[in-house]
């Protein structure tokens, strides 16, 4: 009897703690991505196909030649323009020229 | 007495406790049926409280028509003593503050129109030279740049040089291009653009990325040329996860050949007109490694004609060599930049008839130049990190029997203060020693600015 009504108890406690700590861990790794990707897009680290971000690409390839300006100087219809006129000089290709602007759009 | 109840009940064999439960429900239940009574009662009101209220109802409904009347004639009157032009302007004034937003809609959108399409740009400087031999002077440049993105693949790109020489001001297109995106690694141009294979004139010479207020020798003079008229395709691959490779081809006018007394030998290459059907053919190709070293090598082969066609078929092949380093780390509490870049040129050979002297002049006809430059800015250091210091070292050697025989070192040694990150003061002493000429040293300073 004592065997009986432990097993009505251990074995629906122990499905119900596998089932509330299988859900927990699932959400656990969806906020970490959320957040991450949340991150990402607050500093506009976006990837190009080599893995560089943005603000990865902006940081080697515009303070190669020369001082950056701060992101806040232009416009986001300003950094289009400069963006493409740099594209040019640096020999960036069209990922990381689209990376590099839209970190520089999402900083602004 | 209230014994005898309960011994009827045990009589009756009812149990105490269904007694008990009969009469603590009958003590509940006659509050309830009391409050009943009573709201059942409230439902209806008597006919003497029903006549005061219809009367006050019915005095009530004519005070409201009575002060309706009174406000009615109040506006009439109102609207009587108004002038007509004040209460034809008071009818108009929302149509004239719709027609205002709407104007200003349109500005709104014209202007997001511009601010995404064109863009002014460019440098500016001004600057005092004071050289041995040769005096002082004050210069002024002005290089605005003219951006026209027409779409997310094409851009127009041109720059306009304004630089007092002498009495004059002298006006120059550095550069005037149309550019197509194809795809992510190949961008075509066609214009006027600047030399892929002169990575000074096509990276650094604005005043405000040049750290020193002169350029470089080797890299103007003759040597290399600064700008291309023609087609270019260029780009970027990556090819390792920490190595791309840069490229540009190049087909253009190529350059012509001085015959001059003065600079017989060297080439020309503002080549506007080509005196020759010839085209040069050329490009660049580099290796950036780590996102921050960066070595390449360019050439240019063309078939060069004087222009008056005295001279022609002449072969010119031009090769660069140009590297350049940085690296920002605390470790060294700032920012290190290593760059140079060295050119040489062979022109076939040839006999230049001197038309001052009448002369003939026969030399091997190669070139060589170039130049080494350091700088190192304490950004880590707070009370330092607008200063920076710069060091260049330049050569430059033509041809012995040339009219335009040099043969020249030059160290430079300068020191920059940033106001700001596209804005610095320079200063620096030109350190010249020649073999075929008097040396000149030069004291420099410059203000900059790019906007």
């Amino acid at each position: 009897m004592k065997k009986y009504k432990n097993n009505l108890v251990f074995k629906p406690t122990l499905l119900f703690l596998f089932l509330f700590f299988s859900v927990a861990i699932k959400s656990e790794a969806a906020d970490e991505k959320d957040t991450k990707d949340r991150n990402n897009a607050e500093e506009g680290t976006h990837k190009n196909f080599s893995g560089s971000s943005g603000i990865q690409l902006w940081n080697a390839n515009c303070g190669r030649c020369h001082n950056r300006p701060a992101p806040n100087k232009y416009s986001d219809g300003q950094w289009e323009i400069i963006v493409h006129h740099m594209r040019t000089r640096a020999n960036l290709t069209g990922k990381e020229a689209s990376a590099i602007g839209e970190f520089l759009k999402s900083a602004n | 007495m209230k014994y005898y109840f309960f011994n009827r009940c045990l009589k009756l064999k009812i149990s105490r406790f269904w007694v008990s439960l009969i009469c603590v429900s009958l003590a509940n239940l006659v509050p309830a049926i009391t409050y009943a009574e009573t709201s059942s009662k409230s439902e209806y009101v008597t006919r003497k409280e029903y006549d005061q209220l219809k009367k006050e109802l019915v005095e009530i409904k004519a005070s409201l028509k009575k002060e309706e009347k009174q406000s009615l004639d109040k506006n009439d009157k109102k609207i009587e003593s108004v002038p007509t032009k004040e209460l034809n302007d008071s009818q108009s004034k929302p149509d004239s503050i719709l027609n205002r937003i709407s104007n200003l809609e349109s500005h709104a959108e014209e202007s997001k129109f511009l601010d995404s399409h064109m863009l002014l740009a460019g440098s500016a400087s001004a600057g005092y030279i004071n050289a041995e031999n040769q005096g002082s002077s004050f210069t002024s440049k002005f290089s605005p740049i003219f951006l026209w993105n027409i779409n997310d693949r094409l851009l127009f790109e041109g720059e306009v040089e304004l630089e007092l020489s002498d009495s004059d001001t002298e006006t120059k297109l550095e550069y005037a291009q149309i550019l197509y995106s194809l795809n992510d690694n190949l961008t075509i141009g066609a214009g006027k653009f600047l030399s892929p294979l002169n990575v000074f004139v096509e990276r650094y010479e604005p005043a405000w990325i040049n750290k020193l207020p002169d350029t470089p020798l080797a890299v103007y003079d003759g040597i290399l040329p600064e700008s291309e008229l023609g087609v270019q395709a260029r780009g970027g691959v990556p090819v390792l996860e920490d190595m791309k490779v840069l490229y540009a081809l190049y087909v253009s006018n190529g350059p012509s050949l001085n015959v001059d007394s003065d600079s017989a030998g060297s080439l020309n290459f503002d080549n506007f007109n080509d005196v020759n059907n010839n085209k040069a053919i050329g490009g660049r190709i580099g290796f950036l490694l780590f996102s921050n070293l960066e070595v390449g090598y360019g050439l240019e082969e063309s078939k060069t004609n004087s222009a008056d066609g005295e001279l022609t078929g002449l072969n010119a092949f031009l090769q660069s060599a140009d590297c350049d380093y940085s690296l920002e780390s605390s470790d060294i509490s700032g920012r290190f930049n290593i760059r140079g870049q060295y050119a040489w040129t062979e022109v076939g050979d040839a006999i230049y008839s001197l038309p001052d002297s009448g002369s003939a002049l026969e030399f091997n006809n190669n070139r060589n130049g170039g130049y080494l430059q350091i700088s190192y800015r304490p950004t880590k250091i707070e009370d330092l990190k607008n200063w920076e210091l710069v060091s260049r070292i330049d050569h430059i050697k033509t041809p012995t029997n040339s009219p335009e025989s040099l043969d020249e070192n030059r160290y430079a040694l300068g020191v920059d203060y940033w106001l700001d990150s596209r804005t610095l003061v320079k200063a620096a002493y030109d350190f010249d020693d020649q073999k075929n000429n008097p040396s000149s040293n030069i004291l420099l300073f410059q203000l900059a600015t790019g906007f």
